[in-house]
């Protein structure tokens, strides 16, 4: 039987078989790929930019417009649901009616 | 010269300087040719990365063989549990039976330390091959004394059953 110290002293000799010059294409082929990472961080910072920019505008247009007639009538609330409506423009209608 | 320039040169020389010593300790820690290629580019993708914070506190070879471990150790212990997971999922027959890359024949002295898990494995190769001390082993592996002991033990153990089955069988 192969004792362990025998064992060990093979283990010691071991060393697998070796191409040092494709090895080191292998190594730089990963480090220029890792160097990537800076510019995708970039790129993925202006799209959370630009979604950011997005959300602020549409919730922008979700907001109760408003518009000045020759009367300077302010016309809003039109995104206003119909419980909501009841304010100056409603008054005018009513009033004026 | 910009700072990329200066890691790039850094990293060559580095490189150049260790890459047999690197090289000597993945093929001990990895089985398969594939494994020891992309532990190795692991290990040096590593390098590159934190050349720009090694303050030279310590020795270029000390930190490399720390950092080597380390790698090493995690490239194991994440090959250990995609096995466990291709185990699993052959048993319920999602995927066909696989026992992971199949080695050439020049691997045959590690076959017996494949019975190891990862730690042990790494033990092992540092204490009895390497022939590094208990207190060094705990410390670049951030364990306790006791744990080192008591996993180098268990480990002695499988390998000495391993060749004595080994032997049976021959």
């Amino acid at each position: 039987m192969i004792d362990y110290n025998r064992y060990i002293e093979q283990l010691k000799a071991h060393e697998a078989p070796v191409d040092h010059d494709l090895l080191y294409t292998k190594v730089q082929a990963r480090l220029s790929r890792s160097f990537p990472v800076p510019r995708l961080a970039l790129v993925g910072a202006l799209a959370v930019l630009a979604l950011a920019f997005g959300i602020y505008y549409g919730a922008r247009l979700q907001q109760p417009q408003a518009a000045v007639t020759d009367d300077e009538v302010v016309m809003s609330y039109v995104f206003e649901s119909e419980k909501n409506i009841d304010g100056p423009v409603v008054s005018y209608v009513l009033a004026n009616w | 010269m910009t700072e990329r320039a200066v890691v790039q040169q850094d990293f060559n020389g580095v490189y150049f300087a260790h890459k047999d010593k690197v090289w000597r300790l993945v093929s001990r820690y990895a089985h398969s040719k594939h494994d020891r290629e992309d532990l190795f580019q692991e290990v040096w993708l590593r390098v590159h990365q934190s050349l720009a914070k090694f303050r030279g506190e310590s020795e270029v070879s000390t930190w490399l063989y720390r950092l080597t471990v380390n790698t090493s150790l995690s490239f194991l212990k994440k090959q250990s549990r995609q096995q466990r997971i291709r185990q699993v999922l052959a048993g319920l027959r999602f995927i066909e039976h696989d026992d992971g890359p199949r080695d050439e024949p020049d691997t045959a002295v590690m076959e017996p330390l494949k019975k190891l898990n990862p730690r042990q494995r790494i033990i092992l190769l540092m204490s009895d091959v390497e022939e590094k001390k208990l207190e060094e082993i705990g410390k670049l592996l951030d364990l306790p004394v006791g744990t080192v002991k008591s996993n180098l033990f268990r480990a002695r153990e499988i390998v000495r059953k391993e060749l004595e089955k080994n032997d049976r069988l021959q």
